[in-house]
């Protein structure tokens, strides 16, 4: 429902049976207001809609001797789901995504809270300058700074090195999948902080400070009169965290080695295998599943929460 | 002058703005794009070549520098695996102009249709090609050259025998649960299953059996727990190499001298009994190439000796170009390792199997990925 819709199915006063004037000119103009819509419509069908029509198509093809032949079968789903490989490191793709989503949103929260109540206005634009400052240099720079961070030769073995606890380098978390943790909840942290610091903004602190007034006790003023208001912002911002993740291949590829390899990571290597089919089979799935996650949180998009 | 804020603006004219913007778009980077690569229809009036190559084909100094004297200026894209470039071609059709690849992938491409034949005579540099390489079968066709014979080199092992207590003699012997976390090789799953074919006593790694992949995935498995990390670029080895964050790399001709460069530590290498895999780069002329008349002056400005010299001095793997080599056998300061490193022994390069496309790619991909899945 729309904000327009929502004023006019409660706007009619008593006893007012005919529409206004102004009703019927806004209904006469109603498909007028999708027309803005349409730049972004050719936008998102041209390199979103249709790409991912192909990779749909392409996935129920097969490849033959370096040809895409168009065969339709469903064996690439079934290799996918039925290779055990596959089906673990897709487990574990969704279940990196799960924790290191909770983890930004459990980092980003607090933050946030700190930033809105207890810091002054004009030092909270720092505050988030910081938060957004890793976005002025490129997204490989940020990965592969990771490496120099817990590499060998790092800040941190040399650090340690330097306080006279280590003889040698150690090999912390890199190349391995807690390294591929540390660095996507760093990569997807500002995206978590900038959506909870939002909604965090506009909160009605008096509220709390009512709850309390009537006896609860500060952990349950927070509970029931924060939390309930945060929760849009919470799925916003999960979501905006979790579905980058599940396709990320650049983290796992640098960071993680061997050990710490995730779906897109086997999707590269079946699209440079010339394995269309299979790579688009497994992109699909991972399309699915953030269709899935789109669609049990969608109650809790609902717009028309705002404006209760 | 009206003020920014002054503006009004309809709705309609925003709309009908924000339309003509969106539907224009598309048009402006068409128009950019075929502005950049139609800016040259001959050699004499300049313009762009894309290349699909690998990153020590050339170096940004004599891209800059044959830009200036021929005009011609020279757009590399990055590829790993051969298999990659193939599709990317395939798929793009006019978009790339020059193309790199090793041995027995250049008759793939002829046979798919994606390149033209040229005369290796026409690219004056040629001259200064080893006369057998100018002669290498799966470069040629009856109707010309298909491919301009670049670089070489097998893939060996190299190790840095201060961190390990007993050194890899053999392919098999990196299987060694004592080498746990020190391998480090490139992410090039058909090059890979390839040498677990070799590893695994196959006569014809780039063709093996059911049977034969069955084994060469046990190898890989065996292999899997001591391989660090699986490198996208060949410079990456050098990288991890050079910081001790591996002790054994399986790599090209010359990853010694290039660790050693980066300050890396002495490396030694082994050369695997069973045999090994190795690559003779050449570059290829697209046939549907939006400028591929510009391929002949850049490939001829590019293949001078001077700068197969250096990159030599860079890469440190063995090229084709006979006059770079007698420069260098020449020279004390590089005569040393041009020699150890057959820069003047290009015969050597038949010796191993050559890298080429495998015969039942899914089947090689699919096994790589079951290995080095989570």
């Amino acid at each position: 429902m729309t904000v327009a819709s929502y004023a006019r199915n409660t706007g009619g006063g008593p006893g007012e049976s005919e529409p206004r004037r102004a009703d019927v000119s806004d209904e006469r103009r109603d498909w007028r207001q999708f027309v803005g819509f349409v730049p972004a419509a050719i936008l998102f069908g041209v390199f979103f809609i249709a790409p991912l029509g192909l990779i749909v198509v392409y996935s129920f093809w097969v490849t033959k001797n370096y040809e895409l032949v168009p065969a339709f079968t469903t064996n690439n789903y079934k290799t996918i789901l039925t290779t055990s490989t596959y089906v673990r490191t897709f487990g574990k793709t969704v279940l990196m995504a799960f924790l290191a989503t909770l983890t930004a949103l459990a980092l980003a929260f607090p933050f946030c809270y700190w930033l809105v109540r207890y810091v002054p206005k004009r030092m909270q634009r720092v505050g988030l300058l910081l938060v957004i400052l890793p976005f002025w240099t490129s997204y490989l720079l940020r990965v592969y700074a990771w490496v120099a961070i817990l590499g060998d030769n790092g800040a941190i073995n040399s650090l340690l090195k330097a306080l006279g606890l280590t003889n040698g380098p150690i090999r912390l978390f890199l190349y391995d999948n807690p390294g591929v943790f540390i660095v996507l909840v760093y990569l997807y942290f500002p995206f978590a902080a900038l959506t909870l610091y939002a909604s965090l903004e506009r909160f009605d602190w008096r509220l709390l400070h009512a709850a309390v007034d009537l006896g609860a006790t500060p952990m349950r003023a927070l509970a029931n009169t924060l939390l309930p208001q945060m929760r849009l912002a919470m799925v916003t911002a999960g979501i905006f965290v979790f579905i980058p993740i599940l396709g990320e291949y650049l983290a796992p590829a640098a960071i993680g080695g061997t050990h710490g390899v995730m779906m897109g990571n086997l999707v590269a290597n079946f699209f440079s295998g010339y394995l269309l089919p299979l790579g688009s089979a497994a992109s699909v799935l991972i399309a699915l599943v953030i269709f899935i996650v789109l669609i049990v949180f969608r109650r809790s998009l609902d717009t028309k929460d705002i404006y209760v | 002058m009206s003020r920014i804020s002054e503006v009004k603006l309809s709705r309609r004219s925003f709309v009908g703005g924000a339309l003509m913007l969106g539907a224009a778009s598309p048009l402006l980077l068409s128009a950019c794009s075929s502005g950049s690569n139609s800016s040259g229809g001959g050699s004499s009036a300049g313009g762009n070549v894309n290349w699909l190559t690998w990153s020590d084909h050339y170096s940004q100094d004599q891209l800059a520098k044959v830009a200036d004297t021929t005009k011609i200026t020279g757009q590399p894209k990055l590829f790993s695996d051969n298999a990659d470039a193939f599709l990317q071609l395939k798929q793009t059709g006019s978009q790339f102009d020059q193309v790199s690849a090793d041995a027995l992938w250049v008759k793939k491409y002829m046979s798919e249709g994606l390149i033209e034949p040229f005369d290796l005579d026409s690219i004056s540099s040629s001259s200064q090609l080893y006369s057998m390489a100018r002669k290498f079968d799966f470069l040629n066709d009856p109707k010309g050259a298909i491919g301009y014979p670049f670089s070489w080199s097998t893939v060996q092992i190299y190790y840095n025998p201060d961190k390990l207590k007993t050194p890899p003699t053999s392919w098999e012997s990196l299987t060694d649960p004592a080498y746990k976390g020190l391998i480090v090789a490139e992410n090039i799953p058909t090059d890979l299953m390839a040498i677990a074919g070799i590893a695994t006593g196959s006569k014809s790694p780039y063709a093996q059996t059911p049977d034969q992949i069955s084994a060469a995935s046990n190898f890989l498995s065996a292999l899997k727990p001591n391989v660090v990390k699986l490198a996208s670029q060949n410079n990456e080895i050098v990288t991890m190499m050079a910081s001790g964050e591996a002790a054994i790399g399986i790599s090209n001709l010359g990853t010694d001298v290039r660790v050693k460069d980066a300050g890396g530590p002495e490396l030694k290498s082994a050369y695997p009994p069973e045999g090994t895999i190795g690559f003779i780069d050449s570059e290829m002329i697209t046939a549907k190439g939006a400028n591929k008349p510009l391929v002949k002056p850049f490939l001829d400005a590019m293949q001078q000796s001077e700068w197969i010299v250096q990159n030599f001095t860079t890469n440190w793997r063995p090229l084709f170009n006979e006059e770079a080599a007698k420069e260098l056998t020449a020279d004390p300061k590089t005569a040393d390792n041009a020699k150890r490193l057959f820069m003047d022994n290009p015969e050597k390069a038949l010796q191993m199997t050559l890298k080429g496309p495998a015969q039942d790619q899914q089947a090689y991909t699919e096994t790589f990925n079951k290995v080095f899945g989570a």
